[in-house]
């Protein structure tokens, strides 16, 4: 049978045309659908990453290099929070920075230098990692990863398993599978901006207490212990209050944990980190009225050791920030009847307990806790402990008498120079004796990159 | 008298009970507040395999009873608890804090 293009010419291309527009229309219809979408999530959640802006501060790229696209990071030696929260939320900040530069196409990631790393700075650069790539695919384009790890072995697996590697799935640099045996990792991050609380359903929050409180347990029967159904309460306590307070106190629910554990060699250790975006602890209770009531209980404090004509030495935010540690303030309180307050008491106690517990059976080093909120840092040692006043009220005051009336001791609790943390983080690090050695460390390649 | 009302732990998800806009919630769905001015008795049952119950969960579901009570004595005569080994001092310690004066510089 003969094409009807071959006997009846207009007819074909009559439906040829038709045929064309149709498939313009489609296609337009189509390109517009897209675009309202896009639109549509760009006005709900914007073009560019909060979470990178608030850790970027006031720093801003004036590089060449960054104007190109092209981003170098280079952490510090001491690349800890634990250690030198300063420098390490600095750096972190420049690095934000560069990388909110738009069309972004390589980012180097240089460990080389670092000899002291830690959980809570690897947290916080996987977080600015993870937003890149997030806004890199949204807007659908791709970034060249590249980065030189840590020298030291140790440090290098905690990069290839809680670090950049895991979260930008540089899957040939995974640690090997006898390596991974050796390590107990955790991690979860909460970016759902919406929070449902039901009175029947667990929350997100409760769910990942839970699998931290099993996470622990495991890491602790490779010592062959276990938790108490006691410390399990107190340890699920902690980390719920602290969730807890992260969402309702800072307004923003984003929030982070992480824990890892590493079995080679002799000296174990366990860390933990958690934190969250939004507002400080210092600002929650700033935005209060003074005729408030918690602004009552807390102000002789503020009076007594804030800025003044004789005495300039405290900052309010970090006497906000200490004063809000004590047990029953909290800005929610609006009277006696309130019983608000509770949730940093229950976390100073579980980190004490811990504490009193490795004075006991560890030699290695003393657990060690940091509350970095704002442009405030608070050390945890053990050496100031809370405990009851007259009243009855958990006090931990940071000096030797635990009076409020008196200073703190500035060694523990003060202001961050170079940068400070648009939320709240704590960071801990406590020994866990295996009393048995382990495994040779695994050797391997120097550098990494993301294969496309 | 009626019989006693019941709250067990576990009709509610766990292990982990934790939040004090949770325990808000479960308070009203449970209408607390009516049974503290009724002379009902409350039974609370809490499961053996529970990991916590915070101090902001309690204190939200439980924290008007105590206030209303107020006084310890007062509270269990009202509201009777089987609660694992481990919680019951814990609690205890909650329903303190609830009463406690609020002074930090006593």
């Amino acid at each position: 049978m003969q094409h009807f293009a071959k006997f009846d010419v207009p007819r074909y291309l009559h439906e040829k045309r038709l045929r064309k527009r149709k498939n313009r229309l489609r296609r337009e219809l189509r390109s517009a659908k897209r675009n309202s979408d896009r639109r549509t999530v760009e006005s709900m959640l914007g073009t560019s990453s909060k979470v990178l802006e608030m850790i970027a501060g006031a720093c801003s790229a004036v590089g060449r290099q960054q104007r190109k696209g092209r981003v170098a990071f280079t952490a510090p030696k001491n690349f800890s929070l634990l250690e030198n929260p300063s420098e390490t939320l600095a750096s972190i900040s420049r690095f934000a920075a560069d990388c909110l530069t738009t069309r972004l196409k390589a980012v180097y990631i240089d460990l080389s230098k670092t000899t002291v790393y830690d959980a809570g700075a690897n947290g916080l650069l996987d977080v600015v990692v993870d937003e890149v790539e997030t806004l890199a695919r949204k807007a659908k384009r791709k970034i060249h990863w590249s980065g030189v790890y840590p020298a030291d072995e140790k440090l290098k697996r905690l990069v290839k398993a809680l670090g950049v590697i895991k979260f930008l799935e540089v899957k040939h640099e995974f640690p090997k599978k006898k390596e991974a045996s050796m390590l107990e990792v955790f991690e979860v991050r909460c970016k759902h901006y919406v929070r449902a609380v039901r009175a029947n359903e667990t929350d997100k929050k409760s769910r990942t207490t839970q699998k931290f409180a099993d996470h622990v347990n495991e890491c602790l029967g490779r010592v062959g212990r276990q938790l108490t159904a006691q410390a399990r309460h107190l340890l699920c306590a902690y980390v719920t209050e602290v969730l807890d307070n992260a969402e309702e106190h800072s307004l923003m629910y984003d929030w982070t944990i992480q824990g890892y554990l590493d079995t080679h060699g002799k000296d174990w250790t366990c860390e933990i980190v958690l934190f969250n975006f939004g507002r400080s602890i210092a600002d929650s209770l700033s935005g209060l009225p003074t005729y408030s009531y918690t602004w009552g209980m807390i102000a002789p404090y503020l009076l007594r050791h804030g800025p003044n004509f004789w005495n300039g030495r405290w900052r309010r935010e970090d006497l906000l920030t200490l004063i809000a540690l004590q047990q029953s303030v909290s800005w929610k309180n609006q009277s006696k009847a309130d019983t608000r307050g509770n949730g940093t008491y229950d976390l100073i106690r579980f980190f004490q307990q811990m504490s009193d517990e490795s004075n006991e059976t560890e030699k290695q080093f003393q657990p060690k806790m940091m509350l970095i909120s704002g442009t405030t840092q608070i050390l945890f040692d053990g050496k100031y402990k809370m405990s009851p006043n007259s009243a009855g009220l958990g006090v931990l005051a940071f000096n030797s008498s635990n009076d409020l009336n008196s200073p703190p001791d500035p060694q523990y609790v003060n202001g961050l120079k170079q940068a400070g943390f648009p939320g709240t983080l704590l960071s801990i690090k406590f020994p866990l004796s295996p009393g048995h050695s382990s495994t040779a460390a695994v050797e391997g390649e120097a550098s990494w990159t993301r294969r496309k | 008298m009626d019989a006693p009302k019941v709250i067990d732990f576990s009709k509610f998800n766990g292990p982990v009970y934790t939040g004090r806009e949770r325990g808000v919630r479960l308070r009203a769905e449970l209408n607390l507040d009516a049974a503290d001015t009724s002379a009902n008795v409350v039974d609370v049952v809490i499961p053996d395999g529970t990991y916590t119950v915070t101090s902001s969960f309690f204190l939200g579901l439980f924290g008007p009873s105590v206030v209303s009570a107020g006084s310890k004595d007062r509270f269990y005569q009202r509201y009777r608890f089987v609660a694992p080994s481990f919680l019951r001092p814990e609690m205890d310690g909650y329903v303190a804090r609830a009463l406690q004066e609020k002074n930090l510089f006593a």
